[in-house]
């Protein structure tokens, strides 16, 4: 028995035989090859290139549907990297000049890249080595099939614990699909993709252990820790004992939560609340579901429409949108909210870029602009409410007047669905984002004229503090709790309690457990937020009552001192409970 | 450089996705070396980092079209989320 330590990412603890993978590494001897031989050696290489990117290009039709959307993302980079001009020019270079073989020019090349990547003083920029690499690796393999035929095996891993020098995005494909428990590799840092991928698989696994291709023999019993990173090698009886041990109380834990996910979201006083995901790509909603969402509250389709250069069919939009609709039932689908921070590749040509984006044309205001784009939105989200229970929400709203324009295009494409014979959900709620300042304290007239309103926290804060969260000179002053976004809050939730118009909230406010009790004290019921804050925040409310959290409230509301304000929210947190509230 | 994140893999692509649609040459350069920015290996390794200059040096037909594209997506900091 021995141990290795490296990095540990994903979750959980695994033990299970090792499944040792060979790859090939660079390092052999340089090879230099005869004149008449140069041409082969380019054609060669050429091929390999060619193959290279045709099976990426395969790989990356075949993602599982389940696969974490980071593989896809970064299947393109390698495949954009494989196809660059400059690494098939130079690496014919060498072979040219220098004589040497394919192989051999190849990891010449490599070792002029390399040398510039470690010498990066960027640590994010300097691990895109490993991308490097891992290309060139690759095309490597496909070189040396010119000599041999590598088996790549098809097993299953099933309760296997892989190790391998360093798995590439298209590697990760394939051995997603052979149920590896765990991971091992001796590349691989806590930022790099192979980090990412044990997080989005949930599975333990240790990187960066350089070494562990050579010290760990092939079917030996290993244990891999995520959480202390280490990795022990044929463990003993005792060890086994108490890792076993270990790995139950992890899974009893993991469990909790999903016992969470079937409870009642429902106050110690019996005031019910509803918790909804805010999703954006269609991966997401399988994760909503299991954290236990009961909806969506804010379905973004910006992506729809983001890093490419036509705008997407209404057809399109459609599917996209009854996926949604289909697995989570009840989804709040916002129409476009583009322009200031999310701008379209295809938005290129569409003119001077504003001087100052979030205060220009965005949003509602550039759908009112775009009308086309607009209504085949629009159209897509009716159809697909004949597949549940579907809400529509318009961002950015601050006057009346562009609201009332938006109910008429609304109302015309209606119409349009109607004398086409398509099926739609003529009862299809209309809300509005309050995220604008101007809107929340118009909340009444809003609330009269829309069936829902939604509170943007985000934006909300930086409108009204006129701070940027994304500039760093300034972001210490973007504050939830400031006076006038606590009183904003409470006007919208009034405003809808008066008109009986449900109001919500869908900023990172309510992703947040520390302000769960307040929000609840001011009167918000429906929460919505990212879907791995559900749990927490469903716990919170299970322990609160709202009726002892009210004196807090209206202490933290009235206060004109931050610091009392954080004070009370603190004591709100920890004492904002029946049994200890005789002070 | 005005995002924060510099020249990441994502907005490298961008670059290239981008300088591959003209027919010119397209050239950044961080003082050090200049790479093609139709290269993805060219351009992730400038190294570009928040705050660092690059200079763009466009050569041909429609030079005049690529420098405005080019220097277009630098300014939009590559439609970069918060």
């Amino acid at each position: 028995m021995f141990y290795l330590q490296g990095a540990g990412v994903g979750s959980g603890i695994a033990v299970g035989p090792a499944y040792v993978i060979q790859q090939s590494v660079f390092g052999a001897a340089v090879q230099q090859v005869e004149s008449d031989q140069l041409d082969t050696e380019v054609a060669r290489l050429e091929r390999a290139l060619q193959n290279t990117s045709q099976h990426l290009e395969q790989t990356r039709l075949e993602v599982p549907d389940n696969a974490p959307k980071e593989i896809a993302a970064f299947l393109d980079a390698h495949i954009m990297m494989v196809n660059d001009p400059t690494l098939r020019e130079e690496t014919v270079k060498f072979i040219r000049e220098s004589h040497y073989s394919a192989e051999s020019a190849l990891a010449a090349h490599r070792g002029e890249l390399v040398e510039v990547f470690v010498n990066m003083e960027d640590e994010y920029l300097r691990s895109k080595k490993a991308d490097v690499d891992q290309v060139i690796q690759q095309i490597h393999q496909q070189l040396l099939k010119d000599y041999s035929d590598p088996d790549v095996s098809e097993k299953s891993l099933d309760g296997c614990i892989l190790v391998a020098h360093d798995l590439t995005p298209a590697d990760t494909v394939q051995f997603m699909r052979m149920k590896m428990n765990a991971f091992v590799t001796n590349l691989g840092s806590p930022i790099s993709h192979v980090a990412i991928l044990a997080g989005s698989l949930q599975i333990p696994a240790v990187v960066g252990l350089h070494g562990a291709v050579s010290r760990i023999a092939h079917g030996t019993v290993i244990a891999v820790d995520a959480r202390s990173g280490s990795v022990i090698v044929d463990p003993d009886e005792k060890t086994l004992e108490r890792l076993n041990a270990r790995r139950e109380k992890y899974e009893r834990h993991q469990n909790r939560l999903l016992a969470l996910k079937d409870l009642e979201p429902v106050t110690l006083d019996g005031k019910k609340t509803t918790l909804l995901a805010n999703v954006e790509l269609p991966e997401d909603v399988d994760h909503a579901l299991n954290c236990g969402a009961m909806g969506v509250g804010l379905y973004r389709t910006e992506y729809l429409f983001m890093n490419r250069m036509h705008q997407p069919s209404e057809e399109e939009q459609f599917q996209a949108y009854v996926h949604v609709v289909k697995a989570l039932k009840r989804v709040t689908i916002r129409t476009l909210d583009l322009g200031a921070d999310k701008q379209v590749d295809g938005g290129r040509k569409q003119g001077k870029v504003a001087i100052n984006p979030a205060l220009g044309l965005r949003a509602v205001r550039l759908c009112l602009r775009a009308v086309g784009t607009f209504r085949s939105q629009l159209r897509a989200i009716y159809r697909a409410s004949a597949f549940g229970e579907v809400q529509c929400m318009i961002p950015m709203l601050s006057n009346l007047e562009e609201l009332r324009q938006v109910l008429t295009i609304i109302e015309e494409v209606k119409q349009e669905l109607s004398s086409e014979n398509i099926v739609y959900d003529p009862e299809v709620k209309v809300g509005g984002m309050i995220e604008v300042p101007a809107a929340a304290i118009t909340a009444d007239q809003f609330a009269q004229a829309l069936d829902f309103l939604s509170v943007g926290t985000n934006d909300l804060i930086q409108y009204t503090l006129a701070i940027d969260r994304v500039d760093d000179e300034v972001n210490y002053l973007y504050d939830p709790l400031h006076c006038s976004i606590l009183r904003l809050v409470k006007n919208v939730l009034d405003a809808g309690a008066n008109y009986d118009k449900p109001v919500s909230l869908c900023g990172e406010m309510a992703s947040d457990g520390r302000y769960t009790r307040l929000l609840l004290g001011m009167g918000l019921r429906i929460f919505s937020m990212d879907p791995g804050a559900i749990p927490e925040v469903k716990q919170i409310i299970r322990q609160s009552d709202v009726a002892c959290t009210v004196p807090f409230v209206e202490t933290i509301m009235a206060s004109s001192d931050s610091a009392t304000r954080t004070g009370q929210l603190a004591r709100l947190n920890e004492h904002g409970q029946p049994v200890q509230l005789q002070l | 450089m005005l995002n924060t994140l510099g020249l990441h893999a994502r907005a490298a692509a961008q670059v290239v996705r981008t300088a591959s649609a003209f027919q010119s040459k397209v050239y950044l350069g961080n003082g050090e070396r200049e790479v093609s920015a139709k290269s993805i290996m060219g351009v992730m390794m400038l190294a570009a980092t928040q705050g660092m200059t690059l200079a763009l040096r466009v050569e041909g037909a429609d030079e005049r079209e690529a420098y405005t594209a080019m220097n277009e997506i630098f300014n939009q900091r590559f439609g970069e989320d918060e």
